[in-house]
Order: structure tokens, then C-alpha cells, then sequence
């Protein structure tokens, strides 16, 4: 069972997305805050995709994603984000190696994000095949 | 004695013996007989004496039927007229009574029984002689008496004719006096009339000498009432009763019928007398008492005619009956046509004297005209010498009055100018009057600008005497006007050569003027615009130009207006955003209307597009704070919807709540790019091809509601530097307006050119057009007419086009259609 990892700091958000995704048949861990969340990344338990909010109090989701460059943890990621500034980050996102297309913008359709956590963990096994 | 005539003896006796003894006593005297008759009573002997004449009557006093004296005194009464003698008988005791008798008139007598014959006789002889002497003397004296008498009476004839011849005197002296009087009274009047000063003064003294001179008792005149000719008002009395003429006039029950003098007079319009008070029927009772009462018994009333009209009337009064007599009327008939003739020339003189009087005031008002006149005043003679001028001419040229008396007009010139006004003087004469402009030389030898009203001045006859000139320094007035001019050539260079747009318009929009700016920003000449109206000239909407005449009014009501902003087409169709001040200006005696505009159309763009970017930042935040509840509610909802919902409504509800999620996810999405467009992939495009492949994707839709798209690409294929996806979305945007301006059966022209700097894409529809009152915020975000609109597909649009330093270019008739007009540069970056 694949293992995805949600990080917002609005807990009715995880909420929701926990129920959907363990019942699309994913393993869902959760996180509210982004120290929890590198907490999770970097332990032992192997984390198949992150779902992560960018505008978050203490660490951003960009804090986050840095400190995963800096660490070298590498998986697929979906931000999910409610700012229409959500541009003032695309460069940043872009230099740190993510897609512009794992971006989307709340309120998501529940399977839209699922097609698109469907096309990046089969992108990932893919790339992985290649590199195998 | 004797005179041989036997003597008639009666002899009364009722004695009969005694009788007896005096008749045989008589009849015994031998020397003479007596014829004797005896009667015993008084009754027979009165018979006797009757029948006969006897000479002598013996006659007893004591008789049956009388005695004593009375006896006597009967038969002498009896006999007196005949002359006839008696002789009383007597007793001894009563001698008195016989005494008393002879006292009387008997001629003796005789006691009875005491004579003898001869005494007898001869008592009867001499009472005979002595009655015939008697009886004589007294014829005598009777003679001599009657003598007297008739040159008595001669002499009173006399007298009585003399008394007449006296009396008549007497007459004609007092009517000589009164005839003298009146003369007197006339000539007096006359001479009053010559010296007097007024009317007043000269009727009181004629009243004075009426009653004085002419001895008159009262007299009065009275004039006519100027509303009334029948009334007659008191001007002056002497010698009547306070209030007396004054009541004539008044009519009052006890006046009823009265009627005096006076009135009489107006009647007639003659003369009237009344010769007696006290007996003339028409007074009335009231007006004879109060004549009596002031002792008038007489009166004449004369009228006073100026020029044929009776003006007044004139009345004396006189204390006597009877005094007007015809000489006399005459006279005072003659003294009021005087006195009349005397008053019209005191009214006469004293009209002149007020006209002169009046004349003098109008002579003085007139001089202090002149003098205070503003305007210089100049007369001169025919020989151009100056007669008069006024305190201001002299002032003018800096000369007293004094100095310039006399002086040749012309030597205030210079020599041309003296020329010209020698010139222009010839023409004097013929009666011209004429302006000129002169240049005078003052006193100081400075020269002063001059106004000249020349007029001739021609004498009674006709003959041409001088010139008469009004002149008005206008040397300031000019300098003013030069000034004037010279500021103004400024003026209209500033209006000519400013930047700013200007207009002069009347206050009902009509172009007056307009500078070359203004030429330049509306694509009119002056031309085009002078004369006519904004409206003829389609430069505003019906609402801009209410407004900018709205600006105008309050303008002129001086209010403080803040320029406003209108929109105005130009030549070429396009619209420009125009500030506009006005100014109220008052020129050639117009009211007009300074317009000054400038373009603010780029300057309006930026501020929308600030405007927007603001906003933008708004949303924005706004957005991530609504973003999260609508996540939460999206995704509730699809997680109920994945449950089993046995409840069909419920879930249908779940889905429309989803849906509507959704759209609202669009909105914000479409807020995103509006709010700051992602610059995207930027490569050339070729637009033909773009469109071409947006149209196809909505034609079919389209074609169903009967709108035909008609393409007019340009040859040239024009290419683009921008995001492909962008152009997509404008033009999308464009079309579906479209579709939805047409609504159903319509076209839709797609045209499509470029030039070196520009690419031009216009989308032409047949729709309804836009409304000129919403024309300005169709760019506005959530700005919307459709009723499933965002409202931010133009606001998009013009965003993303904006990015590319691009326009969006609207022009709209309504019921007609609409044209945009997309400009993009080729080179935007």
C-alpha cells in the first residue's frame, strides 16, 4: 500500500483528504505543521508522495521542500495551494526541481487530485523503472 | 242919528207890560217913529229875524226858554253874519251879566224900569250908529284883509315855485355829486389798475376805494369756480357781514329760492340791479334780513368778461333806494370793464413772470450742466474764434476759460491736423453735424486724443452763426484700447499655440473658436467645427453633452467646478477620454464658454490598470482566506457523494453544491490571471492560425443559433511573440461576447491585419451593441450585463493584452453592433 504524506496547517483540510485518499486505498499520514512533516520524511518510514499546502505558519511549504533538496530526500510532491499568489513561488518551486504541473489550487476536486497523485507515483515508478 | 228911514226895532220880551211901556215910550217920541215888532220867545224871534232885516234887536236876557248870558250868546251866534245891533234888557239884579253881555259884543244895554224914553231912543240911535260904524269898519278891515290875503297868497305861489326851482337844485346837485363820485371812483380804478403789482394788491384797493371814493356801503368780487361756473368764490370784500358771500354759494334748505346778485349776474351774464332791498321778490327772507341787518338798500352786480368769458363778477352795495340810475350804470359798467381788463393783465404778467421765472431756472440748470458736463463744450463764431467753452474743455487742454476766449479754434492743432479740421469745418455751414477723432495739442504742448461732436449753430433766421463741439478726452481710452490690444495679440498667441485643447463655445455648445490643439485632438478643422453644435457633430453621447452644458451652467452660476471627465468621438471613430474645464468668458459682448480639455484617455488606462492591480492584491487575499472553507465544503461533498446517499434529492443537492464549488473555483481562477497573468510560454504565434483553431472549436455551436462567422484574415500572417494560450483566451473572450450580443441569427466578422509596428484583430458583430452610458465600464472586474456572467472576461482580456503593451479598442453602436479592435505590438518585449 502506497504511503501518502499530507501536510496543511487547516485541519479540516487533512481531514478531508485522509478520508478520501485511505479510501481511494492509500495509506495516509499526517502532518500540520512542516517539522512534523520532515520529522516523518526523514525517518525511516518510506513516504511514496507528499501533499502540501505552501502558505503555512512557522516552516512555508517551500521551507519545506528546500530542507528536502538540502536533506536529498527525493519523491513525488502535489502542492495544493489557496493563494492566487501561488505564482510568486513558481520560479522557486520550479528551481528546486518540481513541475509547475503539481501545482493546483483549492478548492480541488477530490479526483482531480487523485488523477493527478495516480500520474505522478506511476511518473516516479516509471522513472524509477528507467533507472533501474 | 237919522237918516229919515223909519228904524226896524225887534223886540223880544216875554214881559208884556214892560214890552208895552218901551213901545208907547218909542211910539211917543214925536220927532221920529220906530217900526216895532214884539216877539215873546226866542223861537219867533229867530222866525222874525229870518223872514226880515230889522236895525236893531232889544232883547230881554231872561226869556221863558233861555236866561242870562247864553240867551245872548244864541241870537248874537243867530245874527252875527247880518251885522244886526243888539241891545240886552235887564233887572237891576243882574247888571253883570248885561255887562259880560256888552263885553261880548252887545252895543248896550238897559235895566228895565230905569230910562225914560228919550234914553231909549237915543240908546237905540247910538247903539245903531255905533253897530254901523262898527259894521263898517269891520267891512273895512274884512276888505283889507282880503286884501292881504291874496298877495299872501300870491306871495306863497311864489314861494312854493321857487321851493320847486330850489328843490330841483338840490337834485341835480346830488346827482351831479354821485355822477362825479362815480366818475371820480372810475378814474381811481384806472389808476390803480396801472400801477398795481398783482392781483390781489389791485382788487383790495379797488375795494377800498369802491366803499371809500364812491361812497359805496359794501361791495365784493368773486371768481368763478373752476370746476363749477355757476359757483362764484370770494376773492375780497369791504363792508359786509363775515361769511355773508361766502354762504351765497352754498346751497341749503333755507337758501331754497334765494337768489342774489351775484348769482343773478352769472346767470345773465349782464348787469344786474336790485333798486330795492326791501321789496325785491327773489332775495328770499334770509337774504333781505342780512341786507337789513347791514343796511343795504340797494345794489349792482356787474360781471367780468376776460376774452369774451365771464370770469367774475364785481358787486356794490348802497345804504339808499334807488341809486343806480342809468349814467351811473353806465359809468360802473364802463369801471368793471376796466377792472376785468386790469385783471387779465395782472394774470398775464404773472404768467410771464413765472415763465420767465421758469426760464431763468432752466437757463441756470442748463449753464450748470454744461458746466458739470464730463464732456467738453465749444462754441465758436463764424470765423472760428472761440466764443464759449466750458470748464472741462479748458480743463482738457490745460487753459483757464479765460485763456481760450477768443482764440482761432485751429490754433489748438498742429498744422495737418488744423488742415483736416479747416476742412472738415467748411462743411459747417451746410448744416452737418458730424464725429471726428482729432489730435489736440494741450497747453503744455502735449498732445491729447480728442472725440469731436461738431454741430453747426444757426441763428433764427437761418443764418449759419458758429459751431458748437462736444469733445471727450479719449487719450487714456486709447492707450487703454492699444494695451488692450497688445494683451490680447498675447492672449491669442497663448490660445493659439497651447497644448491644451481649447474651445470657445456659446453657452448652448455651439464652437465659437478653437485653437489648433484642439483641431489636432478632435481630427476637425476649425472650419468643421465653427458654427456648429456638439451634438450635429456627433462628438458626445446626448448624456456627455447634458453633462458638459450641466458644467457649464454651474459654471456660470460661479459655482467652483472640478474639471469632469467626458468621452468624446473623434473624426476617425475613436474615443477619447477628455478633461474638461470650463470657464465663463464674456467676449464681444457674448457670453461664451472657455472649453479647456486635455487627453486623459492613456492616462485613464493606466489608472485602470492601477486600479486593477490594486484590486488584484485584494482578491487575492481574500481568496486564500475563502479558499480553504471552499475546499472544505468541495471536498465534504464528494466524500458524501461517494457514500451510498439512498436519498436521490439529497444527493442531486450534493451535486449542484459541488458543482457550484467549481464555478466558483473558475472565478477565482480567472481572477488569478486577471489579477497578475502568468507569463506563460512565450513563442511566435502565428495569429491566423490561433483563431482559427478557437473558432473551430465553438462554430458548430454557434452555427445552431444561426450566427455565421465570417473570416477576413490577412494575407500576410501575422505573427505574435506572446503566450499562444492567451491569445486563445482573449479571443475566446471576444467571440463569446459576441455570440452573446447577437443572441440568436447574426454575423460575426473576424479581421485580422498588420503593419510594421502593429497586428491588428477585430471581431465585428451585428449584436445589440453597447450602451454608451456602460461603454466605460465594460473593463471593470465583475462588471457584467449577462446574467451568468463573471464579469471578468473584458477585465481578463484587457489585462492580458495590457501585459503585451497591447489595447483593446471598443466601438459600439447600440441596436447596431459592435467592433473591438485588439492592437498588440509586434515587438512587445
Amino acid at each position: 500500500m502506497q504511503k501518502i504524506l499530507v501536510l496543511d496547517d487547516e485541519v479540516r483540510i487533512v481531514e478531508i483528504l485522509e478520508r478520501f485518499l485511505t479510501r481511494m486505498g492509500y495509506q495516509v499520514l499526517t502532518a500540520y505543521d512542516g517539522e512534523k512533516a520532515l520529522e516523518i520524511l526523514k525517518s525511516q518510514e518510506k513516504v511514496d508522495l507528499l501533499v502540501l499546502d505552501i502558505r503555512m505558519p512557522k516552516l512555508t511549504g517551500i521551507d519545506v521542500l528546500q530542507e528536502l533538496k538540502k536533506t536529498g530526500i527525493k519523491l513525488p510532491i502535489i502542492i495544493l495551494s489557496g493563494s492566487l499568489e501561488l505564482h510568486k513561488y513558481i520560479d522557486e518551486i520550479k528551481s528546486l526541481g518540481f513541475s509547475e504541473e503539481s501545482l493546483m489550487y483549492k478548492p480541488v476536486d477530490l479526483f482531480a487530485l487523485l488523477d493527478k497523485i495516480k500520474n505522478a507515483l506511476a511518473q516516479t515508478a516509471e522513472d524509477n523503472t528507467t533507472k533501474l | 242919528m237919522s237918516d229919515g228911514k223909519k228904524k226896524k226895532i225887534l223886540l223880544v220880551e216875554n214881559n208884556t207890560m214892560f214890552a208895552c211901556q218901551m213901545i208907547d215910550m218909542l211910539n211917543g217920541n214925536i220927532q221920529e217913529s220906530f217900526d216895532i215888532l214884539h216877539v215873546q220867545n226866542l223861537t219867533r224871534a229867530f222866525d222874525e229875524l229870518e223872514r226880515d232885516a230889522f236895525d236893531i234887536v232889544l232883547l230881554d236876557l231872561m226869556l221863558p226858554e233861555s236866561r242870562g248870558l247864553d240867551t245872548f250868546t244864541v241870537v248874537e251866534a243867530k245874527i252875527k253874519d247880518k251885522g244886526t245891533p243888539i241891545m240886552v234888557l235887564t233887572g237891576l239884579d243882574d247888571i253883570s251879566t248885561a255887562l259880560e253881555a256888552v263885553k261880548r259884543g252887545a252895543k248896550d244895554y238897559l235895566i228895565k224900569g230905569q230910562f225914560l224914553s228919550n234914553l231909549l231912543i237915543r240908546a237905540i240911535h247910538s247903539s245903531i250908529e255905533r253897530n254901523t260904524i262898527e259894521q263898517s269898519l269891520l267891512q273895512s278891515r274884512n276888505e283889507l284883509q282880503g286884501l292881504v290875503r291874496d298877495r299872501t297868497g300870491d306871495l306863497m305861489n311864489m314861494n312854493e315855485r321857487f321851493q320847486l326851482e330850489i328843490e330841483k337844485c338840490d337834485h341835480f346837485e346830488v346827482e351831479l355829486k354821485r355822477v362825479n363820485r362815480a366818475l371820480q371812483l372810475v378814474l381811481e380804478c384806472n389808476e390803480i389798475i396801472i400801477h398795481a403789482k398783482n392781483e390781489p394788491e389791485m382788487l383790495a384797493e379797488i375795494c377800498s376805494r369802491i366803499v371809500h371814493v364812491g361812497g359805496y356801503l359794501a361791495t365784493w368780487v368773486g371768481f368763478t369756480g373752476s370746476t363749477n361756473e355757476k359757483e362764484v368764490i370770494l376773492f375780497v370784500q369791504i363792508g359786509l357781514e363775515k361769511g355773508y358771500v361766502e354762504n351765497l354759494g352754498i346751497p341749503r334748505p333755507e337758501n331754497e329760492g334765494e337768489s342774489e346778485i351775484s348769482s343773478r349776474v352769472i346767470d345773465k351774464g349782464e348787469i344786474v340791479v336790485i333798486n330795492d332791498y326791501e321789496s325785491d321778490s327773489q332775495l328770499g327772507v334770509r337774504l333781505r334780513e342780512c341786507a337789513h341787518r347791514m343796511g343795504i338798500k340797494s345794489g349792482i352786480g356787474l360781471p367780468l368778461f376776460i376774452e369774451e368769458r365771464l370770469v367774475g363778477v364785481l358787486c356794490f352795495y348802497s345804504g339808499e333806494k334807488n341809486v343806480f340810475d342809468f349814467e351811473e350804470v353806465d359809468l360802473l359798467s364802463l369801471m368793471a370793464q376796466d377792472i376785468a381788463y386790469g385783471i387779465s393783465l395782472m394774470r398775464t404778467r404773472e404768467q410771464n413772470k413765472k415763465a420767465e421765472e421758469r426760464l431763468i431756472v432752466s437757463e441756470k440748470k442748463y449753464r450748470q450742466l454744461v458746466e458739470n458736463l464730463q464732456e467738453g463744450i465749444w462754441v465758436i463764431d463764424k470765423e472760428s474764434k472761440t466764443t464759449f467753452v466750458n470748464a472741462k474743455m479748458a480743463d482738457i487742454l490745460g487753459y483757464s476759460v479765460e485763456e481760450m476766449s477768443g482764440k482761432s479754434f485751429f490754433s489748438f492743432f498742429d498744422e495737418d491736423a488744423a488742415g483736416k479740421a479747416k476742412n472738415t469745418m467748411g462743411r459747417r455751414p451746410l448744416g452737418l453735424r458730424e464725429q471726428y477723432d482729432f489730435e489736440l495739442i494741450r497747453k503744455d504742448g502735449s498732445r491729447l486724443c480728442a472725440i469731436m461732436k461738431v454741430g453747426p449753430l444757426i441763428d433764427e433766421g437761418g443764418m449759419y452763426i458758429g459751431a458748437i463741439a462736444g469733445v471727450i478726452d479719449i487719450t487714456e481710452r486709447k492707450k487703454a484700447e492699444e494695451e488692450l490690444r497688445s494683451s490680447e495679440q498675447r492672449l491669442q498667441i497663448l490660445f493659439d499655440f497651447a497644448p491644451d485643447a481649447y474651445f470657445l463655445t456659446d453657452l448652448n455648445g455651439i464652437f465659437f473658436d478653437c485653437n489648433s490643439s484642439a483641431e489636432r485632438l478632435l481630427g476637425y478643422t476649425k472650419e468643421d467645427l465653427i458654427g456648429k453644435n456638439l451634438e450635429q457633430l456627433k462628438l458626445l453621447s446626448s448624456e456627455h453633452c447634458a453633462k458638459l452644458i450641466n458644467l457649464f451652467e454651474r459654471n456660470l452660476r460661479g459655482e467652483s467646478v472640478f474639471p469632469s471627465e467626458i468621452t468624446i468621438l473623434m473624426k476617425d471613430g475613436n474615443r477619447l477620454v477628455l478633461e474638461v474645464g470650463a470657464f465663463p468668458v464674456r467676449i464681444k459682448g457674448q457670453n461664451l464658454m472657455l472649453v479647456i480639455s486635455r487627453d486623459v484617455t492613456e492616462y485613464k488606462r493606466l489608472e485602470i490598470s492601477q486600479r486593477l492591480a490594486q484590486l488584484g492584491e485584494l482578491v487575492a487575499d481574500i481568496m486564500h482566506e475563502i479558499n480553504n472553507p471552499l475546499m472544505v465544503i468541495s471536498g465534504r461533498t464528494q466524500l458524501s457523494l461517494m457514500d451510498e446517499v439512498p436519498d436521490e434529492n439529497l444527493k442531486n443537492n450534493l451535486k449542484i453544491i459541488f458543482q457550484e464549488v467549481q464555478n466558483m473555483r473558475v472565478i477565482i481562477q480567472s481572477l488569478l490571471k486577471f489579477s497578475k497573468p502568468s507569463k506563460g510560454v512565450l513563442k511566435e504565434v502565428d495569429v491566423n492560425k490561433t483563431l482559427e483553431e478557437v473558432i473551430v472549436l465553438i462554430e458548430h455551436q454557434f452555427n445552431i443559433r444561426g450566427i455565421e462567422i465570417v473570416r477576413e484574415y490577412s494575407k500576410s500572417h501575422p505573427v505574435l511573440f506572446m503566450d499562444e494560450k492567451h491569445l486563445q483566451e482573449v479571443f475566446m473572450n471576444m467571440l463569446t461576447n459576441a455570440f452573446d450580443a447577437i443572441g440568436k441569427n447574426g454575423r460575426i466578422t473576424v479581421i485580422t491585419s498588420s503593419d510594421i509596428a502593429f497586428v491588428y484583430i477585430e471581431v465585428r458583430d451585428t449584436g445589440s451593441g453597447i450602451p454608451v452610458n456602460i461603454m466605460e465600464k465594460i473593463f471593470t472586474p465583475f462588471f457584467t450585463t449577462k446574467e451568468k456572467g463573471t464579469g471578468l472576461g473584458l477585465a481578463v482580456s484587457y489585462s492580458i493584452i495590457r501585459s503585451y503593451k497591447g489595447e483593446i479598442k471598443f466601438r459600439s453602436e447600440e441596436g447596431k453592433g459592435t467592433s473591438v479592435t485588439i492592437t498588440v505590438p509586434v515587438k512587445n518585449s
